[in-house]
């Protein structure tokens, strides 16, 4: 693969850990109204949104690098009744703007909470309409190993899953550098990071299992279809096998790494700030894993005709 | 190719070798910890070149499956030791900002993407070693030179900042060293049909995925092959060994030589640490002199203060010597002496000390208004200004020196739990400290205790004269008390004389006792006549005297003439006056009870008597006087004797049989420091 090609999992990956890292935020944002103060919440969730709007902005950058003619993007959305190409596009353009708008209200206007808190669910329901449209380009019988609503799921686990991952780092490396800073809310944020980890580990490892699910089902649709099918499923368990068995392990590992790690702060009153390098780890493999699932997407499918 | 290996290998060797030999050091430098893994680092990597060297040469064909298992596994050492060195460099030396924190976080996704690239690189049909190789150098060899190089750049940064220039610039040296070797070790990687060494083309992804090296390359966007070993020979006509030999001596040349510099810096820092120490000591211990002398200063003069109270100095003296003792001791511009006025409830100046002089203010009336001065006064508590005030707080602080303070200290004066003045002092610009409080307020112990003995000097002249007044109160009581037992048997005897009809006896007896009872009138009018003036003092000397003898004559009939002849003062103390008055009256007792006199003479005269300024009264009376050995009057002469002794006066009296007696007493006036004047603290 080139550089025309890695663009697109770029791309996705990218516009897919957007979305699901603003889902897992706003879960946190909404169920932690209870154990704590909005202001406090609103604080929190600053980092996370700038870092959630800055990848939504290299997605879309990215994206232009799959085109040939990249200045030419524009034209892709005149068909947004027919296409899903240019739905995908529309919807895209329309969560990068409102979680620009979104990020603008975090950091400037975070008394406005009733404001705030119905843009990030408009902005989420853009995001799942989105990855949607993103799943639904591949549904196509010209790409055999694609045309499967498998695509859907394993489009939404994956980003559910990076969206845990991404949180879960970036709320560990908040508490780290408050406490570098020597800040007054060190206590409040591993408060959070307790409160909230639970939940997160326990989402990526269903999330886990449901890609492994995914990936049987994927592989038995293949398995049954036609010559192009087996064709595809050859190229997986041979050529690529080494980065498929690659990928599995790293979902694996890094689960279960990350499960022990919340355990252990769960039960043995570990501090928060010992969880910097299991997360950073976890969330490192499963986004190679996740990466390595996208190129295998890509790398395994034959196209039939032209 | 062989011996270009061969310095390959000993280059690194060398390297790994000098940093070894450095670590022996002695002395705790920076680059002390991280030395160990650069040292690892050259040797497994020369290690790395001289199996590369057998594998070139196919001496050892037999061998040859192992060492190229043996290179890969070097090799990757190799990258992972200077990946650790360089985030040792970076991380350990100096704490990175706290921001840097997020760097690991923002780059998850690039390296990600990097790690999922490379695996794929890895399913080419190419051999194993070239990926291996080529992502060794992207992943391990590439940011570990980088990070090294930062570090170094960091450290040139810091040894900048701290004035040494000579090992800065070999840590620039370093710094960019590392960087030249990121280039050529990490960034110049073999031909490969993938980014970024070697660019692949887009239309042969979906056919010839992977299928070799072999591949012509059609640039697209402008890229062709570049960074690979061969465009390196075609441009520099060196092959890359040749390049990263050198990068590996001049990475141990400037290492080496900042160590050197780090040791003589060492050493130079050792020496200034015992310099910096032997100045401490020697100032702790100035110091230490400076403050037993002070010490000393303070203790001496509050020795001699307490030395001049207790000597019975006057107090306005003591508070003079006390003044001029604070502005000898404490850094001052003004000290002030305030006393309570209870009659109109103001606060006083009495006595203050300017850099011209210390006076008492005897004249003139200044009362005190500053409120800093005022509330200490009525607190009862210390103030010590702190720097911090502004403005009119300190106006009317200062007196008579034109000069406005900045700075003052205020102590009460108290007197057995009551607050009877302020002492302060003021200064333009020092600041007083708390041990100046203190030691201004041991100063004002003194002052209270300086002037409790005035009060009880005072008080001391009125208790002579109380003590006085008792001895004549129980004198006339004791007298009385034997007239009246002496007159209660005698009319018992009366009694029994009547009864046995002897007449004459009883008339005898009724003689007697008229006789006692008129001797015991005498005395009581004469003791109540000394009473009278013992109680007549405040009129003066020569008044109480002349009212005296007044009364004297008419109560025993005998002429009095008196002649006082003092012009001024009479410059005596009051214990002095009150026992001259009491000699006197000693002295008329005798008269009017054994001298049978006509006429008394007393002349009260100051002369100079053994070259002294004294008193001298003479009573001289014209009656039949009396033998001085064996006298019945001896006791009454002891008693004058006594009285004028303890005046440091003395007593001379001449009498004989028939010629009247001369009493004449010489008591010594105050000397002119002495005198008796009014103080102007305790009025």
């Amino acid at each position: 693969m080139n550089v025309r090609e890695w663009a697109l999992p770029v791309y996705t990956i990218l516009m897919q850990l957007a979305v699901g890292s603003l889902f897992v935020l706003w879960l946190i944002r909404s169920f932690s109204g209870s154990r704590f103060s909005h202001r406090d919440i609103e604080r929190i969730i600053q980092n996370p949104m700038l870092v959630i709007a800055f990848t939504a902005v290299v997605a879309m950058v990215g994206a232009h690098f799959h085109l040939s003619r990249p200045f030419h993007s524009f034209l892709a959305v005149l068909n947004f009744k027919s296409s899903w190409l240019s739905r995908e596009i529309v919807f895209s353009i329309s969560f990068f703007l409102l979680t620009i708008l979104l990020l603008y209200f975090t950091f400037f206007q975070m008394h406005q909470r009733t404001i705030i808190t119905i843009l990030g669910w408009v902005a989420i329901l853009i995001g799942i309409v989105l990855i949607y449209c993103m799943a639904r380009i591949y549904l196509i019988p010209t790409q055999v190993a694609w045309n499967s609503t498998t695509v859907i799921f394993s489009f939404y686990v994956t980003a559910l899953m990076l969206g845990c991952m991404a949180i879960a780092c970036l709320l560990v490396l908040d508490l780290k550098f408050a406490e570098i800073k020597k800040s007054d809310d060190v206590e409040l944020r591993a408060d959070v990071i307790r409160y909230s980890f639970t939940g997160l580990t326990g989402m990526t490892l269903l999330l886990v299992a449901l890609s492994f699910i995914i990936i049987y089902i994927q592989l038995r649709l293949l398995s049954q279809g036609d010559q192009i099918a087996r064709t595809s499923l050859d190229l997986l368990l041979q050529l690529y096998l080494p980065l498929f068995i690659m990928r599995l392990t790293f979902l694996l590992f890094s689960s279960g790494y990350l499960g022990t790690a919340v355990y252990q702060i769960s039960r043995l009153k570990v501090t928060p700030q010992s969880l910097m390098m299991p997360v950073y780890i976890s969330c490192l493999l499963i986004m190679v894993g996740e990466i390595i699932g996208r190129f295998l997407f890509y790398a395994t499918h034959i196209r039939v005709g032209i | 190719m062989i011996l270009l290996y061969f310095l390959y290998g000993l280059a690194f060797e060398g390297l790994g070798l000098a940093t070894y030999l450095q670590l022996r050091r002695e002395g705790d430098f920076p680059l002390k910890k991280e030395l160990p893994w650069l040292a690892a680092f050259g040797i497994v990597g020369g290690a790395a070149g001289w199996v590369e060297m057998f594998l070139v040469s196919g001496s050892l064909t037999e061998v040859e499956n192992a060492l190229s298992i043996l290179r890969v596994a070097l090799h990757l050492l190799t990258g992972l030791l200077l990946l650790r060195f360089g985030w040792g460099m970076l991380n350990n030396l100096d704490p990175l900002p706290a921001w840097s924190i997020f760097i690991p976080g923002i780059l998850i996704v690039p390296i990600a993407f990097v790690i999922t690239y490379a695996s794929t690189t890895f399913i080419t049909p190419s051999p194993i070693e070239i990926p291996i190789e080529i992502w060794t150098r992207y992943l391990l060899y590439l940011p570990g030179s980088l990070l090294a190089g930062i570090g170094f750049m960091r450290q040139w940064y810091a040894q900048r900042k701290l004035g040494l220039q000579d090992v800065s610039n070999l840590m620039l040296g370093a710094g960019l060293a590392f960087l030249f070797e990121a280039v050529v070790m990490g960034l110049i990687v073999p031909a490969a049909p993938y980014g970024p060494a070697s660019y692949y083309n887009y239309d042969r992804v979906i056919h010839n995925a992977f299928i070799g090296e072999s591949i012509e390359v059609q640039p697209t966007y402008g890229l062709s092959a570049w960074l690979d070993y061969q465009s390196v020979l075609n441009t520099t006509g060196l092959p890359i060994e040749i390049w990263r030999m050198f990068s590996a001596v001049i990475v141990m040349f400037f290492v080496v030589k900042a160590l050197d510099v780090f040791e003589a810096i060492r050493k130079r820092q050792v020496l200034d640490l015992q310099a910096d120490r032997d100045r401490a000591q020697q100032e702790a211990f100035e110091a230490q002199i400076q403050a037993r002398i002070t010490a000393e200063n303070w203790t001496n003069a509050l020795a001699n203060i307490s030395r001049r109270i207790a000597e019975l100095e006057h107090v306005d003296d003591i508070l003079v010597y006390i003044v001029k003792n604070i502005q000898k001791l404490l850094p001052t511009n003004f000290v002030g002496v305030a006393i309570h006025n209870q009659e109109s409830s103001v606060l006083e100046l009495k006595c203050h000390g300017t850099n011209d002089e210390v006076r008492l203010l005897a004249n003139e009336t200044i009362v005190i208004q500053n409120s800093l001065i005022l509330n200490a006064m009525q607190n009862s508590s210390s103030y010590c200004s702190n720097g911090s005030e502004t403005g009119k707080v300190f106006d009317g602080v200062c007196f008579f020196n034109g000069q406005h303070a900045h700075a003052i200290a205020i102590v009460p004066l108290k007197l057995e739990n009551t607050t009877i003045g302020v002492l302060w002092i003021a200064h333009s610009d020092h600041q007083y400290t708390d041990t100046d409080l203190i030691w201004l307020e041991s100063m004002a112990d003194q002052v209270a205790i300086a002037i409790q003995h005035g009060l009880m000097t005072s008080q001391l002249q009125s208790l002579s004269i109380i003590q006085e007044r008792g001895r004549i109160a129980r004198e006339m009581h004791d007298g009385l008390a034997q007239v009246l037992g002496y007159l209660n048997l005698q009319v018992q005897t009366l009694g029994s004389l009547l009864n046995q009809g002897k007449t004459e006896k009883l008339q005898a007896e009724l003689l007697q006792m008229r006789q006692a009872i008129q001797t015991a009138h005498a005395d009581v009018r004469e003791n109540i006549l000394s009473l009278r003036t013992t109680l007549a003092q405040e009129k003066g000397l020569e008044a109480a005297v002349d009212e005296y003898l007044t009364e004297f004559g008419i109560q025993t009939g005998i002429r009095t003439r008196f002649s006082y002849e003092i012009n001024g003062d009479l410059d005596l103390s009051s214990i002095a006056e009150v026992q001259l008055v009491c000699i006197l009256q000693e002295a008329l007792t005798n008269v009017r009870k054994h001298a049978k006199a006509n006429c008394v003479d007393v002349v009260i005269t100051k002369a100079d008597h053994r070259n002294i300024a004294q008193i001298h009264m003479q009573i001289m009376d014209d009656g039949v006087g009396f033998s001085m050995a064996g006298s019945r009057r001896s006791f009454g002469l002891q008693t004058m004797r006594e009285r004028a002794e303890s005046v440091n006066g003395s007593i001379l009296i001449q009498s004989n049989n028939g010629s009247g007696t001369i009493v004449e007493c010489w008591l010594p006036c105050l000397q002119p420091e002495q005198l008796q004047k009014q103080s102007v603290v305790i009025r």
